[in-house]
C-alpha cells in the first residue's frame, strides 16, 4: 500500500504541476477554432498549449483556460478534419481569441487540380489569390501580375500593346488568349490596361501558358492565360467595400439555402468625379463624359451532391468616354468633333462538373453574351460593332489505366457580327501610318453570322515512372466568311530526373484565324487563309530546398502564313515570323513569409513581311527582360472568423527591360492641302528606345476586430519617379526629335473594410 | 475590340501639345502653302496656275522645280517621289508656275492613266492620284511640299478658292500701320474673311454643307496660342477663329518681321495673307 500511495501522490503532484505550469494565476481566456471558408465552429478539436494537451474543444469550437500566465503562448491544432495548426498569443484582455482552421478536403482538391493541370502543360505558371493580391504596382489587381512573368513583354500602362493585351514569347498581343472558366473573354483591361474587369475576390487562380500548351487550348499561337473563379462559400456571409481615388467597388458572399450560395461583386470608377475640376476650361475643348468604367460579376454554386456542382456566372464591363473638340489641335487638323469611345460586353457561364468517380470527371458549360463597341471621331470617322455570341464546351477526362489518361473534348460557336464603319486602314505591326488627315476613309456596313466547331483529344501515357508522355490532336472548322479547317498535333513529354529535378520537352503546331478587321470585306480580305506557328520547347525544373525552384526553359517557334499588307488584297497570308529565347525564373512560394520570384528572358522575335523582303525586328522585340517581385508578410497574430490576420504586408516590384524597337523618320514632305507633313520612314524597326526601368513599392496594414477587418494599403508606382521613353516623336521637320514620357510617380491610397 | 480602345487612346492623344518649339515659327526655309487657280479643274479649263507661299527668313538662294506627278499615298507611310524621273516638269520660277491642261492629259495618258466619259459609280475623283508638286532646293537642303490636282468630272458648280478680307485687332479695331510691337506683347488678333466666297455643296452624305475655314498661323518671331483656328463659335459663343500672337523673347529680336495668314477651305482651296511687322525694344 505504501508504494502506491506514494506513487499517487507522487503522480497528482505531477500532474498538478504540470497542470499548474498551463493555470498558473492569471485571467481566464476562451479560446475558438473556427473553420477558415464556411466560419462554423470546429467542436471536438485537440489543443496543444505550450506542448501539453489540454480539452477538446465544445460543441462552439470553444475552449476556456484558466489561470493563464502573461505573456507569450504557443497554441497547436491536429484536428483529423483539418490542416495542422499553430500560433503564438499573446494573452488577450477580456476577449476571446479566434482561430481559424483550413479545410483538408479543400487543399486535396487543390493538389488534384492543380497536379492535373501540370500534367497536361509542359509549361504553365499557376498563381494563387492568396498570393499575389497584395504584389507592389498592381493597384491589388492581380491580373496584371500575369505581365511580371517570364517570357511577357512590357507593355504600355494605358493602351497597351498595340491593343489591350499581353505579348508572350515574342508574339502579338491578338495571338494569345485569355479565358474565363473555359471561355474566351473579349477584354481582360478597362482602357486598354488600366484596371482588370474582374474583381481579384472572385478569382481563384490563374494559369500562364506561355507556349507549348495542350490541344484544349485553339486558335491562338502565342500563348494562354486561363483565369478561374473560386466557388461561392457555402456557409458564413463576408465581404468588403473599398474606396479609391481611381474606384469604389463591393464584394458579398455567402449561402442562399443549404448547399446554394453566391457571391456577388460590383465596381465603379471616381475618376470622373473629381477629373473634371481639374480639367481647365479651354475654348474648344468640352469634356461631355469623363472616363468612367464599371464592371460587376454575380455567381451562384449549387453542389447538389459531394461529385456535382452547377454553376452560373454572370458578368460584364463598360468603357466610356466623350468630348468635344471643337477646335483643330496642335498634331492633327481633321480632329474635330465629338470624340467618342464607348465598349462593353456582357456574358452569362453555365457550368455543370460531374465527378462520378475518382478517375472519371466531365464538364458541360454554356456561355453566351453580347460584346458591342462604339467609337467617334469627329464627323467623318465612325466604328460601330456588336457581335451576340453563344458557345458551347464539352470536356471529359478519364484514367482508362492507372498509367493512361484521355482528356477529350468538343467546343461549337457561334457569333452574329455587325459592323458599320467609316475609317481608314488601321495600321498593322511593323507599319508607320501616313498622315491622318486625307487618308481615305473605307466606308460601309457589313453583317457575318458565323459559326466554329473543335474537337480534342489528348493521351497521357506514363511509360515507366519517371517519363510521362503526352500527345493530343485538335481538330478546328472556322465557318464564314474563310470556311477553313486545320488539324494542330502536339506532344510533350517528361522525365524526373531524380527526385526534384525534372525535365521536360514540347513540341506542336498552333493555327489561329486572322482577327476580324482582316477579314471584313470592307476594310480586310475574306480570303485569307489561318496563320500558323511551331512551338519547339525544352527545359528543366529543380527544386531548391526552401520552397524554393529553379525553372529554365529554352523555346523556338517558327510562324508562317501571318497577315501582312498587300497593295492588292489588302492582307495576305505571306508573312514569315523566328522567335527564340530563353526564359528563366528562381520563384519562392511560402506565402505566410517571404514569396515571390525573379524572372529573366533572353529574346529575339522578327519578321518579314512578304516574299523578298528583308527581316526585321517585330514592334515589340525586347531582348533583356528582367523582373523582380518580392512580398513578406509580417503578420502580428492569427486569422480572424472573417479570414485576415492583422499586421504589415510589403511587396516590391522591379523591372528591367530593354526599350522597344522603333522606325526612325528621316525625312517628310508637306502637304498643302492639309498644313501637315506626311513622314518617309528609315528601316523599319531600326532603330531602338533607351532601356526601361522602373520600382514598385507597396505597404498593407491591417487591423483585425472579431467580425470586422480593416485594411488601408499605399500601392507607389514608379518610386524614383523615372519617366521612361515609350515612343519617339519629331517636330514639324524632323530636324528635332523627343521622347513621349511614360507615367510618373503614381501613389495609390486604398481603404478596405472586411466582413 | 482590343484593338479599338488603342486606335481611340492614340488618336486622342494626338490632340496634345508637341514638346518641341512652337511650330508657328518660321526660323528657317519653309513652304507655308500651294494655291491652284481654279482649285478644282475640270476638262473644258484651259490652264491652271499655281503659286507658293515661302517662308526664307534667311533670304537663302533657292531654285525650284514645279512638277506633277503620280502617287499612290496610301495608309501605310513610304517614299514620296516628286518630283521624280517620270514627273512632267512645268516651271522652274519660285514664286509660280502654269500648267496647261492640255500637256497634263498627255502626260498623264502616256503614263497610263486613263479618263472616263462618266465617272462609274464607286470611283471618286480623289481616286487618280494626279498631284502638283514644289521642290526648292538651297545650300545643303531640299524643301518639298504637293499639292492634289482636284478634279470635277460631274458637272457640278466647281470648288473655287475663298478669300480672306484682313486681319483685325480681337476688339475689332484695324491694325495699325505702319505695325510695330514691342518684344514680350501678346497680341490677340481675328482674322476677317469674305462670307460670300464661302459655299455651299453637297457632301458624300448627300446633305447641305457651308464650307468651313481653317486657319494656319505662321510668324518668323514670337509664338501664337494656336497653331489653327477654325471659323466659328463654340458652344458657349466663344469665337474660334481669333488667335494670340506673344511676341516672346525666347524666339524674338528687335527688328522687321513677318507674319502669315493661310486659310483653307477643306476642298483643297486656300488663300492667304502678308503682314509686314517691326519689332521694338520693351
Amino acid at each position: 500500500m505504501r508504494w502506491s500511495c506514494q506513487a499517487s501522490w507522487a503522480l497528482s503532484c505531477l500532474i498538478f504541476l504540470n497542470v499548474s505550469r498551463v493555470l498558473a494565476a492569471g485571467d481566464q481566456v476562451t479560446i475558438i477554432l473556427v473553420e477558415k471558408k464556411t466560419g462554423k465552429p470546429v467542436a471536438a478539436a485537440p489543443l496543444v498549449l505550450d506542448g501539453v494537451r489540454v480539452q477538446l474543444t465544445d460543441e462552439k469550437g470553444a475552449v476556456r483556460l484558466k489561470n493563464l500566465d502573461p505573456g507569450r503562448h504557443l497554441i497547436q491544432v491536429n484536428d483529423p478534419e483539418h490542416l495542422p495548426f499553430s500560433a503564438q498569443f499573446d494573452v488577450p484582455a477580456g476577449k476571446p481569441l479566434i482561430f481559424a482552421l483550413d479545410s483538408k478536403e479543400e487543399e486535396e482538391e487543390e493538389i488534384v487540380i492543380r497536379a492535373e493541370r501540370q500534367k497536361e502543360n509542359v509549361t504553365q505558371t499557376r498563381l494563387e489569390m492568396t498570393e499575389v493580391s497584395k504584389v507592389a504596382g498592381t493597384q491589388g489587381d492581380p491580373i496584371k501580375i500575369v505581365q511580371s512573368l517570364p517570357g511577357v513583354a512590357r507593355t504600355l500602362a494605358v493602351g497597351g500593346s498595340s491593343g489591350p493585351g499581353i505579348i508572350v514569347r515574342g508574339s502579338a498581343p491578338e495571338d494569345s488568349k485569355v479565358m474565363l472558366d473555359g471561355h474566351d473573354i473579349p477584354l481582360l483591361y478597362h482602357f486598354g490596361g488600366l484596371k482588370s474587369i474582374l474583381n481579384s475576390d472572385f478569382l481563384e487562380s490563374i494559369d500562364f501558358m506561355p507556349g507549348g500548351f495542350g490541344v484544349q487550348y485553339g486558335d491562338a499561337t502565342g500563348g494562354v492565360v486561363e483565369v478561374t473563379t473560386r466557388p461561392a462559400a457555402a456557409r458564413g456571409f463576408g465581404g468588403y467595400a473599398e474606396l479609391g481615388l481611381l474606384d469604389s467597388g463591393f464584394f458579398l458572399e455567402g449561402p442562399i439555402v443549404e448547399d446554394l450560395a453566391f457571391k456577388a461583386a460590383a465596381r465603379r470608377s471616381t475618376v470622373d468625379v473629381w477629373l473634371p475640376a481639374v480639367i481647365p476650361d479651354e475654348p474648344g475643348l468640352e469634356l461631355t463624359v469623363a472616363p468612367v468604367y464599371y464592371d460587376f460579376q454575380l455567381r451562384l454554386d449549387w453542389v447538389p451532391r459531394h461529385e456535382s456542382r452547377l454553376q452560373l456566372l454572370v458578368f460584364g464591363s463598360h468603357d466610356e468616354m466623350k468630348f468635344l473638340l471643337e477646335k483643330p489641335p496642335s498634331g492633327d487638323p481633321s480632329l474635330r468633333g465629338d470624340m467618342s469611345m464607348w465598349v462593353d460586353f456582357h456574358r452569362g457561364i453555365l457550368k455543370w462538373t460531374q465527378t462520378p468517380t475518382s478517375r472519371l470527371e466531365w464538364k458541360a458549360s454554356l456561355s453566351g453574351g453580347v460584346d458591342r463597341a462604339r467609337v467617334g471621331m469627329g464627323q467623318q470617322i465612325h466604328l460601330h460593332i456588336s457581335v451576340p455570341n453563344l458557345e458551347l464546351r464539352l470536356e471529359a477526362g478519364a484514367e482508362l489505366l492507372p498509367s493512361l489518361r484521355l482528356h477529350a473534348g468538343v467546343i461549337s460557336g457561334m457569333a452574329d457580327f455587325t459592323t458599320s464603319m467609316s475609317m481608314p486602314r488601321p495600321p498593322k505591326e511593323g507599319e508607320i501610318p501616313s498622315a491622318f488627315p486625307g487618308q481615305k476613309l473605307l466606308v460601309g456596313e457589313e453583317h457575318v453570322f458565323t459559326g466554329n466547331l473543335s474537337a480534342f483529344t489528348q493521351l497521357e501515357y506514363r511509360l515507366a515512372e519517371p517519363l510521362t508522355l503526352n500527345g493530343g490532336l485538335r481538330f478546328d472548322w472556322y465557318g464564314p466568311p474563310m470556311w477553313k479547317y486545320s488539324l494542330s498535333p502536339r506532344a510533350a513529354a517528361r522525365w524526373k530526373l531524380r527526385p526534384g529535378t525534372l525535365v521536360k520537352a514540347a513540341v506542336g503546331l498552333f493555327q489561329q484565324s486572322p482577327q476580324e478587321d482582316e477579314l471584313s470585306r470592307i476594310i480586310g480580305n475574306p480570303q485569307l487563309g489561318l496563320e500558323r506557328a511551331v512551338h519547339y520547347t525544352f527545359g528543366l525544373e529543380q527544386e531548391l530546398g526552401g520552397q524554393t525552384r529553379l525553372e529554365v526553359e529554352s523555346f523556338v517557334k517558327t510562324l508562317d502564313r501571318l497577315v501582312v499588307r498587300d497593295d492588292q488584297t489588302f492582307y495576305s497570308n505571306r508573312g514569315l515570323g523566328r522567335i527564340n529565347g530563353l526564359d528563366v525564373l528562381i520563384r519562392r512560394d511560402a506565402p505566410d513569409s517571404l514569396f515571390g520570384w525573379l524572372a529573366y528572358t533572353l529574346m529575339r522575335s522578327r519578321r518579314q513581311d512578304g516574299p523578298a523582303q528583308p527581316w526585321r525586328l517585330f514592334d515589340f522585340d525586347q531582348t533583356h527582360i528582367l523582373t523582380l517581385v518580392l512580398g513578406y508578410r509580417l503578420p502580428q497574430g492569427p486569422a480572424g472568423r472573417h479570414g485576415y490576420r492583422p499586421g504589415w504586408e510589403f511587396g516590391l516590384r522591379f523591372q528591367l527591360t530593354s526599350g522597344n524597337p522603333y522606325t526612325p523618320i528621316i525625312d517628310n514632305v508637306f502637304d498643302a492641302d492639309y498644313d501637315t507633313y506626311q513622314h518617309i520612314p528609315g528601316e523599319i524597326n531600326s532603330r531602338r528606345l533607351p532601356l526601361f526601368h522602373q520600382l514598385d513599392l507597396r505597404v498593407d496594414y491591417t487591423w483585425c476586430f472579431d467580425y470586422f477587418a480593416l485594411s488601408v494599403f499605399l500601392d507607389v508606382q514608379n518610386v524614383y519617379n523615372h519617366r521612361a521613353a515609350e515612343a519617339v516623336i519629331y517636330n514639324y521637320d524632323v530636324t528635332q526629335q523627343a521622347y513621349v514620357q511614360g507615367l510618373p510617380i503614381l501613389p495609390f491610397l486604398g481603404v478596405r473594410g472586411a466582413f | 475590340m482590343k484593338r479599338l480602345t488603342t486606335v481611340f487612346l492614340v488618336t486622342a492623344l494626338a490632340a496634345c501639345e508637341s514638346p518641341f518649339g512652337p511650330p508657328t515659327l518660321v526660323d528657317r526655309l519653309r513652304i507655308l502653302d500651294l494655291r491652284a487657280e481654279p482649285p478644282e479643274i475640270d476638262l473644258q479649263s484651259e490652264k491652271i496656275v499655281f503659286t507658293s507661299l515661302i517662308g526664307n527668313p534667311g533670304a537663302e538662294e533657292i531654285s525650284c522645280r514645279w512638277a506633277v506627278c503620280l502617287l499612290n499615298i496610301g495608309w501605310v507611310a513610304g517614299q514620296i517621289d516628286c518630283p521624280s524621273d517620270d514627273s512632267l516638269i512645268f516651271g522652274t520660277d519660285c514664286q509660280g508656275a502654269e500648267l496647261a491642261l492640255s500637256d497634263l492629259i498627255a502626260w498623264y495618258l502616256e503614263h497610263g492613266g486613263q479618263i472616263p466619259d462618266e465617272l462609274p459609280p464607286e470611283l471618286e475623283e480623289t481616286d487618280i492620284p494626279l498631284f502638283a508638286g514644289l521642290e526648292i532646293t538651297a545650300p545643303g537642303k531640299v524643301r518639298r511640299a504637293i499639292k492634289r490636282l482636284r478634279l470635277n468630272l460631274e458637272g457640278d458648280e466647281p470648288n473655287t478658292n475663298p478669300r480672306l478680307a484682313g486681319l483685325v485687332l480681337e476688339d475689332g479695331s484695324p491694325l495699325p500701320h505702319p505695325w510695330q510691337v514691342k518684344l514680350g506683347a501678346t497680341i490677340a488678333l481675328r482674322p476677317l474673311v469674305d462670307e460670300s466666297s464661302l459655299q455651299t455643296f453637297t457632301d458624300k452624305d448627300g446633305n447641305q454643307r457651308r464650307e468651313d475655314l481653317l486657319f494656319s498661323w505662321f510668324a518668323t518671331a514670337g509664338s501664337f496660342s494656336d497653331r489653327r483656328t477654325i471659323w466659328g463659335q463654340d458652344s458657349q459663343g466663344r469665337r474660334l477663329e481669333n488667335n494670340r500672337w506673344f511676341v516672346d523673347p525666347a524666339y524674338s529680336h528687335p527688328g522687321p518681321a513677318r507674319l502669315w495668314l493661310v486659310g483653307r477651305d477643306g476642298r483643297w482651296g486656300c488663300d492667304w495673307l502678308e503682314f509686314q511687322v517691326e519689332i521694338l525694344e520693351k
